[in-house]
């Protein structure tokens, strides 16, 4: 759609695609409001995002460009004749980030043949970015190395490879068994990470709109090397983990279990092969099996567009090893590092925390004390303290009881819905998600702008924002705006805003942190170190998740932000993975070894009221944070929502096709063009009839399950 | 607002929906009375699978349908080539599978499966197996479904061993699950049978179960599939049948004997009773005059006993036992004592005491626990009676107090179960032979093991509680009965004790003349003694109750 098509009146624009923002705009545009959704980048979900090998490079090379390059002074004059009397801007800062101290690093050998001794191949960035400690978007430091030419070729070039990887996945699709061929299509030369930025012969503006007005573009973006997924189950996908054994030595068991992998030595070269296979998650989070992001996608039917696993294991550190936690019934049942005793001590005390409330005769003395000291008042065993106390209630020594009750309880209560552990995790990473809401709002008639963003907010009379002027300098009006936090300029931000961040270590490495013979996935949590106050979050995801290619695990560490990342997670490193100075380890060190790592800040504006100095009807909303769920994220879209529009429904399920009465109105005839599309998938969907109604027993036997506790 | 989508509303919804089910349903409708017609022509070809095979897609448990289909099947197992017949079946497996998605718990469908299975030219069992894995992945509890696999294990050559790992895997992911604890106890004797005991399980591998069985009541004692499971572990000792009590009585012409364990006498086993080295012919009774399982039967011999010896023996198959009626004795009978607290633990446990004590130990551990879970204690009291039912008397009957304030809800199971562990210490403390048992003052809700006492010439059951008393036909020899203070309505099965001459019946619930009917039968009858009844506020009862007992020489109302 050529810019001259495009609407320039909304009842709502909302800019960046982080998981808040999408959640909003499907929800408005639920309800029928006109949204136009606009992201500067060129990929989904802004901070949430996810990207391949590939992708990840282009990131990294973005934000230490962005982090050094210098914001263009802003001149009114030029919109001048798009404003109305006593209309002013607010000018947006266009190269702004919430991320600082990005630094990638490579503990492998170039290629095979290679006899180069291990290196860190990316000190030149690393150096960069040491240089400029801390940028962020308002103190961008001088550098003037990287003009702004090469940044568009970069860009272009990026657009280039994400065309190439769409016409792929055109030729895959349709064939929903044969998943890995997507991705073992040979590379071309072309796909290939380049360190030159080629010059495109195309000018930016021509492919920069890409407007998705239909449901169907929405998704391609990250999709690019996967398959559609799989609507077989009504309520809810969650692939059943691999961790139930399924008949050992029957000779017709399904899954065999996977042999442990011989430990492989990767080069960098073999590694940019896969760059398909993996999805690297710059803000992974779980789900809790009961928690609002779950309640959400089955209450809307927007779990249709996604697909799960559970966590399968829960993961300790306990006098120096890395050891399984029992958690479930099952678990219980068949840990063999527990005592009968204190299975009966572990279980009664869960079943207590299911309830705690009812008994605060129980706990009350101990309410402000630590929940440690209550713990050992239960005359609970020293392991079954450090089970409920790191690993279940995901606390630390200084965390008083009520708070620890209450994390408890909420860990349980998810247990069993789905599998032993509370917790799923997004197949092809938590960045998935905001997608899926995205669609949902394309379907009932969002527009969709990438690489674009707003260049400034337009202010009329009585301080209320009327709409914006775009980068393309287009004015679009409309009634609310509601945008990433990260994007805002200093004057609407809240003083405090900047103060918190969270640090991020994301690592590629050789083998599991505790090797079994399953694909697992892993939540860990591990005590705070250098003056953090909660615990450091451990995930890590097996090939199963397609996170990264067989015989790698991705690791993902994560802990509110002391001081850089690569500081504040020093200590965790050093406890899980080999020395990476040591070239011969020894042998008796069976920890992972890192392959390659990236470290990151992120500005954590979780924690404050973001919306103190913002016009009323602009909304500003929070980034990931360094929270392990979702919570925030939807309690915060549907404040917003309320705000908005104060009692109607969030996010209603979309009515079945046969109850709609179309109308003869161009209204409908536009925005359910898109609909229409839904509608005749969801007939395909039930044409598929029994293979549902099993799925959805399934569910119901699980969902029964889940009452254990209860 | 705009663009707002416009949705039917629930009146129209249900009103669309109410036209389509009309609709589905005279299709329904029209195919079945179709089907029918066809079946009762016996027409079996293509048309008939096709129309069959759409109503059972929608509604698989229309076993007619299926019952058809196997005519079907069998008329072209007549009539087709191997290959065409194997199409055939492989097509009814995939629409079996598709009609078991829908329907996982449909008998029809699984039934037809085995048929399918049986009749088809070379069959996949192997496949069936995965079948199996595939919908116990679904549902671990689906019993259907482990019906089918027991059936295809049998076929497909598994080994118990591999079952067995099966059941390991299913136990782990969920131990609440009769299906998978039930199969172990088939599993187990197969693979590990006991050289000393026929059906039972090696000593060391019975430890091993013992402990998973642990583990899951330590994890979750409220969790009934385990607690049965460690019942079954515990096992039951089988008796050998033989004749452990042989009574005559001179007046009555009677032979009694008692078994080791209840049987049916012609079809179980044959007795052979021989008086003076002559075989004796004629009809074997219970004592409530039937001829069901028993533990007591009853011989009458056709010749007169004169006042001589008389040597009376009982033959079964490998074992007899006889016993001499001496020159001027009434009666006489023969039976061995057994060892003091052996008698009744048979029924509780077969494994070693060192076994059984490391159980009550464990038991006793979560019982600290756990103070307040009736499995506990049930499986605490039973342990106790298999090891050393007196030794432990006290304590048991204080974890019953407990457990009915647990579980008020079987209060009266619980009462019963404390008669019967009573009524065994009494019958072991008082010996197999006492002429006199004394049961007074114990709260007894229900009789017991009537039949050891079946010699006992006075038996005293005076202030219990009883409001029946089953099995009482089994004191044969009983003179005096002593029930004074219980709770009886009536006399039933008095009129099957022959010797009785003094009953009390002080103190009980009886108020109809009807309840003591029975006693017109007791011809011994001598003593009576009914003050306390509610009969006795009746006018005339006296005089009733005379004309109703002539022979009667004492009535104490």
């Amino acid at each position: 759609m050529a810019d001259d098509d495009l609407p320039r009146e909304y009842d709502a624009i909302v800019l960046g695609t982080g998981l808040t923002e999408c959640v909003i705009a499907a929800a408005l545009a639920r309800i029928g409001f006109r949204v136009l959704h606009l992201d500067r980048n060129d990929y989904y979900s802004s901070e949430w995002a996810v990207f391949n090998f590939d992708g990840m490079q282009r990131w990294i090379k973005q934000e230490q460009t962005r982090a050094l390059e210098k914001e263009a002074p802003f001149s009114s004059e030029l919109y001048q004749e798009l404003l109305e009397d006593g209309e002013v801007l607010i000018p947006l800062p266009q190269h702004g980030t919430g991320t600082s101290n990005v630094v990638e690093k490579v503990f492998m050998k170039e290629a095979p043949a290679d006899i180069v001794e291990v290196e860190d191949k990316t000190s030149k960035l690393s150096l960069a970015s040491e240089a400029a400690p801390n940028i962020t978007s308002q103190e961008t430091t001088e550098s003037s190395e990287i003009d702004s030419q090469n940044v568009d070729n970069l860009l272009q070039d990026s657009d280039k490879r994400f065309e190439e990887s769409v016409v792929s996945e055109t030729v895959s699709q349709g064939d929903h068994s044969t998943q890995s061929q997507g991705k073992d299509q040979p590379l071309t030369e072309s796909e290939e990470q380049s360190e030159n930025a080629k010059i495109g012969q195309e000018k930016n503006e021509e492919n920069s709109v890409d407007v998705a007005e239909s449901t169907g573009k929405v998704e391609e973006q990250q999709k690019s090397d996967k398959t559609e997924p799989n609507y077989d189950n009504v309520e809810f996908v969650v692939q059943e983990s691999d961790h139930k054994a399924q008949g050992a030595g029957v000779k017709v068991a399904e899954k065999e279990p996977k042999k442990p992998d011989k430990v492989r030595e990767w080069t960098l070269s073999e590694l940019k092969k896969e760059w398909r296979r993996f999805n690297l998650d710059l803000a992974p989070k779980m789900l809790y099996s009961r928690g609002s992001l779950v309640e959400l996608l089955i209450s809307s039917d927007i779990a249709k567009y996604c697909e799960f696993k559970t966590v399968t294991r829960i993961l300790t550190h306990l006098n120096g090893k890395v050891e399984q936690v029992p958690c479930s019934r099952a678990d219980v049942f068949g840990s063999k590092a527990v005592t009968m005793v204190e299975k009966r001590m572990l279980m009664k005390f869960l079943t207590f925390c299911m309830e705690y409330e009812k008994h605060a005769e129980d706990y009350q003395e101990y309410q402000e004390k630590p929940y440690t000291e209550f713990l050992k008042s239960k005359k609970l065993s020293a392991t079954v303290q450090h089970y409920i106390c790191q690993a279940i209630a995901m606390s630390t020594d200084k965390t008083n009881t009520i708070e620890g009750l209450r994390r408890t309880k909420r860990f349980l209560q998810s247990i069993g819905r789905y599998g032993n552990t509370p917790f799923l995790w997004p197949l092809y990473g938590s960045g998935e998600l905001p997608q899926c809401f995205c669609r949902m709002c394309a379907v009932f008639g969002g527009t969709y702008i990438l690489r674009r963003t707003a260049r400034a907010l337009i202010m009329g009379k009585d301080n209320k924002c009327v709409g914006i002027i775009d980068t393309e300098g287009l004015r679009m009006k409309c009634n609310w705006v509601i945008m990433e936090g990260g994007l805002a300029s200093e004057a609407l931000l809240p003083e405090n805003s900047r103060n918190r961040k969270s640090s991020r270590g994301i690592y590629i490495t050789d083998k599991s942190l505790c090797t079994d013979d399953q694909d697992q996935i892993t939540l860990m949590h591990l005590p705070p170190a250098n003056g953090q106050t909660d615990p450091i979050t451990v995930m890590e995801l097996s090939p199963a998740t397609y996170a990264c290619p067989k015989g790698l695990h991705v690791v993902h560490l994560t802990c509110q932000g002391c001081n850089s990342a690569e500081e504040d997670l020093k200590p965790a490193e050093d406890l899980l993975f080999k020395p990476v100075e040591q070239v011969e380890p020894e042998p008796t060190d069976t920890r992972p070894r890192v392959l390659w790592s990236l470290h990151l800040n992120q500005m954590d504006n979780t924690g404050c009221d973001l919306n103190e100095k913002t016009p009323e009807n602009v909304v500003l909303v929070a980034g990931p944070g360094a929270s392990l769920d979702f919570e925030h994220s939807i309690l915060e879209a549907r404040q917003v929502f309320e705000k908005i529009c104060p009692g109607e429904e969030f996010l209603p399920k979309a009515p079945n096709p046969e109850d709609i009465i179309f109308d003869d109105g161009q209204e409908a005839a536009n925005g359910d063009s898109g609909f229409e599309a839904d509608v005749n998938d969801e007939g395909a969907d039930q044409e598929e009839g029994h293979s549902q109604d099993t799925d959805s027993e399934v569910d119901a036997g699980v969902a029964e399950e889940g009452s254990e506790w209860s | 607002m705009h663009g707002r989508l416009k949705v039917k509303t629930t009146a129209e919804q249900q009103e669309a929906k109410r036209k389509e089910r009309e609709k589905k349903m005279k299709l329904y409708n029209a195919a079945t009375s179709k089907i029918f017609q066809k079946r009762q022509g016996q027409e079996y070809d293509q048309e008939a699978l096709e129309l069959t095979a759409q109503i059972l897609s929608a509604n698989s448990d229309f076993y007619t349908l299926w019952n058809y289909r196997k005519e079907i099947f069998l008329a072209f197992k007549e009539k087709s080539t191997e290959d065409e017949l194997h199409k055939l079946f492989e097509d009814e497996l995939s629409f079996l599978e598709a009609c078991l998605k829908g329907n996982p718990k449909s008998y029809g469908c699984w039934e037809h499966r085995c048929f399918v299975m049986l009749t088809m030219p070379c069959p996949d069992w192997d496949r069936e197996l995965m079948l199996c894995n595939k919908y116990l992945e679904y549902d671990e509890r689906n019993f259907h479904c482990w019906d089918y696999r027991r059936f295809v294990v049998k076929r497909a050559q598994v080994t118990p061993e591999a079952e067995f790992e099966f059941t390991t895997s299913k136990i782990s992911s969920n131990f609440s699950n009769y299906s998978s604890w039930h199969y172990r106890s088939k599993l187990l004797p197969l693979i590990h049978p006991d050289p000393k005991h026929p059906g039972g399980v090696k000593d060391d591998v019975l430890i091993k179960e013992f402990e998973l069985a642990q583990n899951a009541f330590f994890t979750d004692p409220n969790d009934q599939s385990a607690w049965f499971y460690h019942r079954w572990l515990l096992g039951r000792a089988e008796k050998q049948l033989a004749i452990d009590c042989v009574y005559v009585s001179r007046e009555l012409r009677r032979v009694m004997v008692r078994l080791s364990k209840p049987a049916k006498i012609g079809a179980d086993l044959s007795l052979q009773v021989s008086l003076d080295g002559v075989q004796c012919t004629g009809e074997w009774t219970t004592p409530a005059n039937s001829n069901d399982h028993s533990l007591l039967w009853l011989f009458n011999l056709t010749a007169p006993l004169d006042g001589n010896e008389h040597k009376v023996m009982v033959a079964m198959e490998g074992s007899s036992r006889s016993c001499t009626l001496k020159d001027g004795d009434e009666k006489a009978s023969s039976v061995d004592e057994v060892k003091p607290g052996t008698l009744f633990s048979y029924q509780l446990s077969a494994a070693t005491s060192d076994t059984l004590t490391q159980e009550l130990d464990a038991c006793q551990q979560l019982y600290e626990l756990e103070p307040d879970n009736k499995w506990v204690l049930l499986t605490i009291m039973l342990l106790m009676r298999a090891i050393d039912p007196l030794k432990y008397l006290k304590e048991t009957l204080e974890h019953i107090d407990t457990i009915i304030k647990v579980d008020p809800c079987r209060t009266n199971y619980y009462k019963d179960l404390r008669s019967k562990f009573l009524i065994e210490n009494a019958i072991e403390e008082q010996g197999l032979s006492a002429k006199s048992v004394d049961l007074s003052n114990r709260e007894l809700t229900t009789l017991r093991h009537t039949e050891y006492m079946c010699t006992a010439e006075r038996i005293d059951l005076s202030n219990n509680k009883l409001s029946s008393l089953p099995g009482c036909e089994s004191f044969q020899c009983v003179k005096e009965l002593e029930l004074k203070g219980n709770q009886l309505k009536s006399c039933e099965k008095m009129e099957c004790l022959p010797l009785l001459e003094d009953l009390s019946l002080t103190d009980n619930s009886i108020s109809t003349m009807e309840g003591l009917r029975p006693l017109t039968l007791c011809s011994k009858l001598k003593k009576l003694n009914i003050m306390g009844n509610p009969l006795c506020e009746q006018d005339d009862f006296v005089e009733e109750l005379r004309n109703m007992l002539p022979s009667l020489d004492t009535l104490i109302t």
